[in-house]
């Protein structure tokens, strides 16, 4: 799992945490595949208390794979059963074109971050 | 479209069509409902996929045609109607017709000729007939030349797009499967109209494992040009990880039902999805629901006098039988996959390159045997040794290349199901044909040039062999008759059999024929050997009236000569009451043998090393008193024998101290000794033909050239074997009546 070493050194510029009292926002790097999901994982578990809407920003994501919009649905469903909620900000065109193409449009507006 | 992609579905659909004809015949053979309905669909199958590619090519013919087609089959599938014999008969016509429409498209023709036409014609009015009156007339007219997607075959749904259902198993975005790359490649066959993502099976968070796939998906394709199996095609990579389903446009309402029971979801969930991505209409979707309801009342109304718990196991009851069906067609699904790997591990090769690799051998052979030779005579044991090497490896080249040209004969044993069913229908004769032996190998040129021959065997076992049921009734005999198809291999040769459980030869019949033809003289001696043999002579038959599938008696020795001109052999065995079986005996190649040489005079002969049992000393204790005899006696058996010096006139050097040799032969039960000056061992066998002059002779079935540059000729031992064991057999028949002599002459005193 080299791989997963190497994401996991880069792990804290992976996300930029922007803490307010009830919002998140974070900006997730270039990656969002099956290559480094897991990290992804564990740096999204963090503080999931402590927010009450998370807002992603995936202007920076080159590549994307079904792992990642994945997750994306994964994260979604656990925050709106939790009552909080998860807006995507800005996306790249990659993450756009598999959103699109999984016909998930309706479901990840591109909204301002509340 | 280019000649060479029209040639590939030309090809593609010589193969589907003998699909097709086998699972006719099959349908055909079984009573049982489920494996009948496996066959249906298996028709369907093809029949759908032949109609698709051809719709490819715009073959429109073909289209029209296989489309009436498969509107009866719809129906044969959903149970409005019922197969019998004359719908069998029915589809293998259409088979038929359909492969000449194929041949004719090969051709470029787009036009049915009048022939073909008034056939078309008839073959459509009868489909039609089936197809009835629940469909309106003007629809079945209109049918002819619909094109196919805004047809709605009854019970279908009106989408006409196809649908796709995906779930994917948890380890495919790990195997690198991601289900983004398959959605994409699917536009590549048509629009995708929508796709809808199903996340139900995603866990909470906390059990969420990010590199485990929970996805699913339905899709909405429109392609109405495409077939199944170039949708299945796409996701041939993802089978392992993925459960598929693809429901045709229009599929029927049963089908819908059959997908969403096998899905994971709540059925309200699927039907709302279905519904929402344009797979059903609103009043279809309750069709479905309301059907599923119905069963499940069913099951309660079953169960309401019982207690509770039993109800959870009649729907576990249900839910197995149905578990049996989806791994039934999971079954079949794989079984066509591997029949598809199968088929892809074979290259297509020209005949004409394999047989100049075949000729080339040949010259190998002969080259090594040369080489071989000087390279004795140097007495070097190093080049002796590499030599021996050589030859060895040059005999395995020679074995695998002959082994390139080997087919199994059960294909070809397959065809003549469609023969019997036919021939036993016109004659009103109940026929099964048994095979067995169907994985034996034979030179695939044989093959082809005993198609034509056994054809007619078999129609003769059928027409003259097997008596009709009633009389068959009254002699005790099941109605059913038995023809059995069988094949082995049996000392270098193959042979095959037909036989027949029916009446038998009639030896006097046959001799009074043959008398009353002046084949036989009136008071010639025959065995009964020889008499049956005489059904294989010209101008003679049995049968009493002359129907159109045999009894004009030109049949049998055009079997022989067809059979002995591949350097064969037929012969019968009857009993009269009992059956009759022909064994046509064949080499096993045409083309290089294992010899073994021996020396006769100055002359070298070549012995079918497959044919040679034994060698033995010829010494004066083996034969008797009596010098002249042309028998001795083998280990207490009587082995008639001939010199092959006075068959071929060669200067043998009988005279002497030399001792001769016999070579024991056999071949078909008969054994016999040739004496020979020398023996020489063995010699890998290249046969050449005998030119045109030397077509007539029969001691010799061909020629061989030595490793020195000689010629050798190759003994034709059956041939031989014929005429010695006759003139042993003569003898013999003297013994007796002398023997009958001495009886008489005994009762005398």
């Amino acid at each position: 799992m080299a791989l997963n070493k190497e994401s996991d050194s880069d792990g804290g510029s992976t996300i930029d945490s922007n803490n307010d009292k009830g919002d998140c926002e974070l900006t997730l790097a270039e990656e969002m595949t099956i290559y480094t999901i897991s990290n992804l994982k564990q740096e999204l578990s963090k503080n999931m208390d402590s927010y009450q809407t998370l807002a992603l920003n995936l202007q920076n994501v080159e590549e994307i794979d079904s792992a990642g919009i994945q997750l994306l649905l994964a994260l979604d469903k656990e925050l709106s059963q939790k009552n909080k909620s998860l807006k995507l900000t800005s996306m790249s065109g990659a993450v756009n074109k598999l959103i699109e193409s999984y016909g998930l449009s309706d479901r990840f507006p591109i909204g301002e971050a509340a | 479209m280019t000649d060479d992609s029209l040639q590939i579905f030309a090809e593609e659909a010589e193969d589907l069509l003998s699909v097709a004809e086998q699972a006719l015949l099959n349908l055909d053979d079984i009573k049982n409902k489920a494996e009948a309905l496996d066959c249906v669909n298996d028709l369907f199958r093809t029949f759908h996929t032949i109609k698709g590619a051809a719709g490819l090519f715009g073959l429109d013919l073909i289209v029209n045609f296989t489309h009436i087609v498969e509107s009866v089959l719809v129906k044969v599938r959903e149970g409005t109607l019922e197969v019998d014999d004359d719908m069998v008969s029915l589809f293998l016509a259409n088979r038929d017709h359909l492969e000449y429409l194929v041949n004719d498209a090969l051709s470029g023709k787009t036009e049915m000729d009048k022939e073909l036409k008034q056939r078309d014609d008839l073959l459509v009015s009868q489909l039609n007939s089936y197809l009835g009156e629940t469909s309106d007339a003007a629809d079945t007219d209109k049918n002819h030349t619909i094109i196919s997607s805004d047809y709605i075959p009854a019970g279908g749904v009106k989408n006409k797009n196809w649908h796709i259902s995906l779930r994917f198993g948890p380890d495919a975005l790990r195997n690198g499967m991601d289900p983004s790359s398959f959605i994409n490649y699917l536009s590549n066959i048509g629009e995708i109209k929508t796709v809808t993502l199903i996340d139900d099976a995603l866990p909470a968070w906390k059990n969420f494992d990010p590199e485990t796939c929970y996805l699913g998906f339905e899709i909405v394709l429109i392609a109405p040009q495409t077939n199944k199996e170039t949708i299945e095609e796409v996701f041939e990579f993802v089978q392992d990880d993925c459960k598929i389903s693809i429901l045709p446009p229009h599929s029927h309402i049963a089908e819908y039902i059959q997908l969403i029971e096998q899905l994971p979801e709540e059925d309200m969930r699927i039907g709302d999805i279905l519904l929402a991505c344009g797979a059903l209409t609103e009043l279809e979707q309750d069709d479905v629901l309301n059907a599923q309801d119905r069963i499940t009342d069913e099951v309660m109304v079953g169960a309401t006098d019982q207690q509770v718990p039993l109800l959870g196991s009649v729907a576990v009851d249900q839910q197995v039988v149905q578990q049996e069906v989806v791994d039934a067609a999971i079954k079949k699904q794989t079984e066509v996959k591997q029949h598809r790997t199968d088929a892809q591990q074979t290259i297509r090769v020209n005949a004409l390159k394999l047989e100049s690799l075949v000729n080339l051998v040949g010259e190998l052979v002969i080259g090594s045997a040369n080489a071989e030779m000087n390279a004795r005579k140097f007495s070097d044991t190093g080049l002796n040794e590499a030599m021996e090497n050589l030859l060895h490896l040059i005999e395995e080249v020679r074995d695998t290349t002959l082994g390139l040209r080997m087919v199994q004969i059960g294909e070809t044993f397959n065809r003549y199901k469609r023969v019997v069913r036919e021939v036993s229908r016109d004659t009103g004769k109940d026929i099964e044909l048994h095979i067995s032996g169907a994985d034996t190998e034979l030179d695939k040129t044989l093959i082809e040039k005993i198609v034509d021959p056994l054809m007619h065997l078999v129609r003769n076992a059928i027409d003259h062999g097997i008596e009709s049921p009633e009389k068959r009734l009254k002699l005790g005999k099941p109605a059913k008759g038995i023809v059995h198809l069988g094949a082995f291999h049996e000392s270098g040769s193959v042979v095959i059999q037909v036989s027949d459980d029916g009446g038998g030869l009639n030896k006097q019949k046959i001799l009074s024929k043959a008398i009353e033809k002046g084949l036989v003289q009136q008071n010639q001696q025959l065995s009964d050997k020889q008499i049956y043999q005489l059904i294989f002579g010209a101008g003679l038959s049995t049968a009493d009236s002359v129907s159109n599938i045999s009894g004009r008696g030109v049949g049998m020795d055009v079997v022989r000569s067809n059979i002995e001109s591949l350097r064969g052999h037929i012969e019968i065995e009857t009993t009269e009451g009992k059956g009759s079986t022909i064994s046509i005996r064949l080499p096993l190649t045409l083309a290089i043998i294992d010899g073994f040489q021996v020396r006769v005079g100055d002359a070298q002969y070549i012995v079918p090393l497959d044919m040679v049992d034994e060698c033995i000393e010829l010494n004066e204790s083996l034969l008797g008193k009596d010098d002249s005899a042309n028998y001795i006696n083998l280990r207490g058996e009587v082995l008639p024998f001939m010199h092959l010096s006075d068959m071929f006139g060669e200067d043998s050097q009988r005279e002497g101290k030399h001792i001769d040799n016999i070579v024991v032969v056999h071949f078909a039960g008969k054994k016999a000794g040739f004496v020979v000056d020398e023996l020489l061992g063995e010699h890998q066998t290249v046969i050449k033909p005998l030119g045109k002059v030397f077509q007539h002779l029969t001691e010799i079935s061909g020629t061989t050239i030595l490793g020195s540059g000689e010629v050798a000729l190759i003994l034709d031992v059956p041939e031989i074997l014929n005429r010695v064991t006759q003139i042993g057999g003569d003898h013999v028949g003297d013994a007796h009546v002398g023997r009958a002599d001495v009886d008489a002459s005994a009762a005398a005193h």
